[in-house]
């Protein structure tokens, strides 16, 4: 085996098998350390014969199934309208889906605790001006608040998801069906759902992973009345547990269950995904557009997305901006109007601990990206193209698929009993410590996404380069990197954008020097200054947002 | 360390198989042949056969089980000798089945980049470039970028950056399959033109025999992972020795052979429509099926009887222009028969068919 697969396999695994093994290995140590002595059953115990664990488990997959269930109807409904039907302004509503995708999850909490937080939301406060005093119908801090404000969140990955698949739908079947003498419903019934199926199974089971490891909106919105979920609960063990100390035997006993059910998760939609994009792969191509004519209902549809997008987007962001422009929390009014001043800007940016995190969070994000874009292309090439043994490919694609399913708390936790044993190195406690959670984090999305590019790739087109002289570096150098140019550029923005507002495991491997931007706002957020949060939250926001309307720009001319 | 040798490619008993999910799956099993240098030698199969799979590994991009290549002598793959010499090293050109024009380059960058990897000047490599360009007629095209060709377009482009670098030998994988018909009688000619005057050596892979018969100067024919036959197309078409081959080049009625008597220089043949006369052929032992082709048969019209004939009756009879193909029926076995165009013939009219004992083709069991 050559240099190259052996390099990869050691980076692999130090990133994703390590970690993963200190966990569960963890769980049976006294300490919950990989690397302290003793051997014991006392975690899994504690934790197992104690009903708290399965109610827990409960709250956590009625967060995770509720909100993904929200997302998946807004994000069909938007691929719907979008791609399917002759809506007015369509582009207009794709690039508002796409933009929403630099909306931090914990600034959409903090615009709609803003709003609906029981005594001071502006909606629970409209309420009982208008109906009396006891009328304060809204609770953000309940679970069906969570289970909202995460389904928004994850309502534009679900768009992302489901539209090619609305979009690649083949009329031609539709028509045959029709043809047939199938009715509309029939053929929606028949026809298009199967043909969606796939898509929409992968989407649920996706968003579904995706919001059982979550900590922005739990952590905002629910641990202030203490409803748990995985994420939440494994916080506060490790910042909150009645000793002091980290309780890491419990972190690493309940993290192994659901890593098990995470781990088969992942599999059942890698299964999916695979079918399913071969399936997208033979239709495809040369069918025109034909897309449902709404009639009179253009116009009421149009408007319908319009009011979802201001009032469940721009609404809560607006409330955000509004505290970041005032010195405490005030109801919106003339008066309060007239007290807007960019006093929390002028001090966020003028104080040197902010602008240290501001600049770890660049340097956080700026290395992560290019090293996932290094990692995830050297894998995707040698799972797909490479000669290495089949034995070397397969293990590579299963250990980049792997974190997808670590929740990032848990993957942080893991890292800190990691470099806490592995003290020589010097990495915990400082940016790189951060920077390897990332790099691990969005590792399978690197993978997966370059992975699709190369397989639209025709070998040959590499082999011929060989054939004329080029050794596989020049090939890969001449041929391949040019070619997947814009998908890189792509993906490289993604896991900017991503890194720099990821505040989970930022907020797990927090020290003395190595505070973010996310983790400043999140310690202003807790310790009650808003208004400051706030203009953390929205700086932050302007970044990503540029980052991602960079990302949409290369993946259209990818397209082309 | 090479021995000097004059063939320019010796492929020795290669083996290949590829693994497929936990089971390898034999893909050739003991491929020979040798190929002169100049010489336009067709590797020719039903779809699956394992051409491909040959053609790669002479390219290199295939790693056999077993066996051994050389090229020109120099040993390139060596099972025993633990030699596998990478692609880039064989100085070797090859014409890929999907062309693999680089879709960010322009049709001259194509066409510059095995002489780029070769460090010619930039001179030098200007006037290459323009030179193989004209040969395949695209002069002056070379700043269009590749992709806004047609697909004839970059099988030429395809072509001349295969004939850019003067290899020691070309390697083609189909190159004609994705043209349209007449486009690829065109191309046949043109590539035959372009081989025959650079001198080139050339190894080229077909699933259609017509095309093989018109271009090579050999072929070997290959089923199921061997070579079944080799030779010149001539003999190939009208002396095969094995049932495959007069089955997959050209049409022919092929009869088991139930008995058969010895004669002074022919042979009777016994078989299910008749005795069928033939010559002897001594190159085939243990003769076990006979075959004739359409064109060496001879129908007599209605009515006409020819001594010696056998019986048949006219299942369909159609008029192509220059000739009349007929599907005859004799004693339950279908058959095809071609006659002159001034003759008529209708469905069901009793006809006579003569065998004529010089092109009756004797094939081993
Ligand atoms: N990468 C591969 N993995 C597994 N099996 C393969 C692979 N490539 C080819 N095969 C199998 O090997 C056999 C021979 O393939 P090969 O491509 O050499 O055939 P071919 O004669 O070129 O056919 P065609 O005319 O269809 O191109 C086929 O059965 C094919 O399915
Ligand atoms: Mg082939």
């Amino acid at each position: 085996m050559s240099v190259f697969g052996a390099v990869l396999l050691i980076v692999v695994g130090w990133l994703v098998v390590l970690p993963l093994g200190a966990v569960l290995l963890g769980a049976f140590r006294p300490s919950g350390l990989l690397l302290d002595p003793g051997l014991t059953l006392d975690n899994v115990r504690r934790v197992y014969f104690n009903s708290e664990i399965w109610s827990l488990a409960w709250t956590t997959a009625r967060f995770a199934l509720g909100s993904t269930f929200v997302g998946l109807i807004v994000g069909a409904l938007f691929a719907w309208m979008i791609e399917r039907t002759d809506v007015p302004l369509a582009g207009f509503f794709r690039g508002a889906f796409i933009a929403q995708m630099a909306v931090p999850p914990f600034l959409l909490a903090m615009g709609w605790t803003i709003l609906l937080s029981p005594r001071s939301g502006l909606l629970n406060a409209i309420g009982a001006q208008v109906f009396g005093p006891g009328f304060t119908p809204f609770n953000i801090y309940s679970i069906t608040g969570m289970i909202f404000v995460e389904g928004i969140a994850l309502a534009p990955s679900a768009f992302l998801l489901l539209g090619p698949a609305f979009r690649n739908l083949d009329p031609n079947m539709e028509e045959a069906a029709r043809m047939s003498g199938a009715g509309s419903l029939e053929v929606f019934r028949k026809v298009t759902l199967p043909l969606l199926a796939p898509a929409l199974l992968g989407a649920t089971i996706f968003l579904t992973i995706v919001s059982f490891v979550v900590f922005d909106v739990p952590g905002i919105l629910g641990m202030p009345s203490r409803i748990w979920v995985l994420s939440s609960r494994i916080y506060s063990l490790a910042h909150e547990s009645p000793n002091g100390l980290p309780d890491y035997g419990a972190i690493s006993a309940i993290a192994m269950m659901f890593i098990l059910a995470l781990l088969i998760a992942a599999y059942i939609y890698q299964k999916i995904i695979r079918g399913s994009s071969r399936y997208v792969t033979v239709t495809g191509k040369s069918f025109r557009h034909r897309r449902t004519a709404l009639g009179a209902w253009r116009l009421p549809v149009a408007l319908l997305g319009s009011v979802y997008l201001f009032v469940c987007i721009c609404l809560p962001i607006l409330m955000v901006v509004l505290a970041s422009l005032q010195p405490f929390m005030m109801r919106p009014s003339a008066a309060a109007l007239t007290n807007l001043s960019l006093q929390n800007y002028a001090q966020i940016f003028g104080d040197a601990h902010i602008v240290r995190a501001m600049v770890n969070s660049f340097v956080i994000a700026g290395v992560t990206s290019f090293g996932v874009l290094v990692i995830a292309f050297a894998c995707s090439w040698a799972i797909s193209r490479s000669q290495l043994p089949g034995i070397v490919r397969r293990i590579l694609d299963v250990f980049t698929l792997i974190p997808l399913a670590i929740p990032g708390i848990i993957l942080g936790t893991a890292l800190i009993y990691l470099y806490l044993a592995l003290g020589f190195l010097g990495i915990y406690g400082t940016i790189w410590i951060i920077v390897i959670a990332h790099t691990t984090n969005y590792l399978s999305f690197g993978v997966r996404s370059i992975n699709s590019v190369l397989s639209q790739m025709h070998p040959e087109l590499e082999e011929a380069a060989l054939v004329a002289g080029s050794d596989r570096a020049n090939a890969v150098r001449a041929i391949i990197v040019p070619l997947a140019a814009p998908a890189l550029v792509a993906t490289w923005f993604w896991v900017f954008s991503h890194s720099i507002r990821e505040l989970t495991q930022a907020l797990m491997l927090q020290s003395v020097g190595n505070a973010t931007l996310t983790t400043t706002l999140f310690g202003y957020w807790s310790s009650g200054e808003p208004n400051k949060a706030a203009a953390v939250g929205i700086s932050l926001f302007a970044v990503v947002l540029l980052a991602v309307l960079a990302w949409a720009a290369a993946t259209l001319r990818f397209r082309k | 360390m090479n021995m000097p040798s004059e063939e320019m490619l010796r492929v020795n008993d290669i083996t290949l198989s590829y693994r497929v999910g936990d089971i390898d799956m034999p893909v050739l099993n003991g491929v020979s042949f040798t190929v002169e240098p100049g010489e336009l030698f067709t590797l020719l199969g039903p779809s699956g056969c394992g051409k491909t799979s040959t053609l790669r590994s002479v390219a290199g991009l295939e790693t056999p089980t077993s066996g051994e290549i050389t090229i020109g002598g120099e040993t390139v793959y060596s099972s025993s000798r633990k030699v596998q010499l990478a692609p880039n090293r064989r100085r070797l050109a090859m014409v890929f089945q999907s062309y693999a024009i680089w879709p960010h380059m322009t049709v001259a960058e194509n066409v510059a980049f095995p002489l780029r990897r070769m460090r010619v000047d930039p001179p030098d490599r200007r006037r290459r470039v323009d030179e193989a360009l004209g040969m395949v007629g695209l002069a002056g095209e070379g700043q269009r970028s590749a992709t806004l060709l047609s697909g004839g377009q970059q099988q030429r482009v395809a072509l001349a950056r295969a004939l850019v670098s003067n290899p020691r030998m070309i390697l083609l994988d189909e190159p004609l399959s994705n043209l349209d018909a007449k486009l690829r009688e065109q191309m046949r000619g043109e590539i035959r033109d372009l081989q025959r005057r650079s001198g080139t050596t050339a190894v080229f892979v077909t699933h259609d025999q017509a095309e093989a018969l018109a271009m090579s100067d050999r072929i070997a024919v290959m089923d199921k992972g061997n070579i079944v036959e080799m030779g010149n197309p001539e003999t190939l078409y009208l002396r095969p020795r094995k049932k495959f081959t007069a089955q997959f080049l050209g049409q022919a009625l092929i009869l088991p052979i139930d008995g058969l008597e010895q004669g002074s220089g022919t042979l009777q043949l016994r078989t299910r429509i008749g005795v069928v006369e033939a010559l002897a052929d001594t190159r085939v032992k243990n003769v076990a099926w006979m075959a004739a082709r359409p064109e060496h048969l001879t129908v007599a019209v209605p009515g006409a009887q020819i001594p010696g004939g056998i019986p048949a009756r006219v299942v369909r009879a159609q008029f192509t222009g220059s000739t009349i193909d007929l599907e005859l029926d004799a004693g339950g076995v279908l058959f095809a028969a071609v006659a002159r165009n001034d003759r008529k013939f209708a469905p069901g009219d009793e006809v006579t068919v003569s065998f004529d004992p010089s092109n009756i083709i004797l094939l081993e069991s």
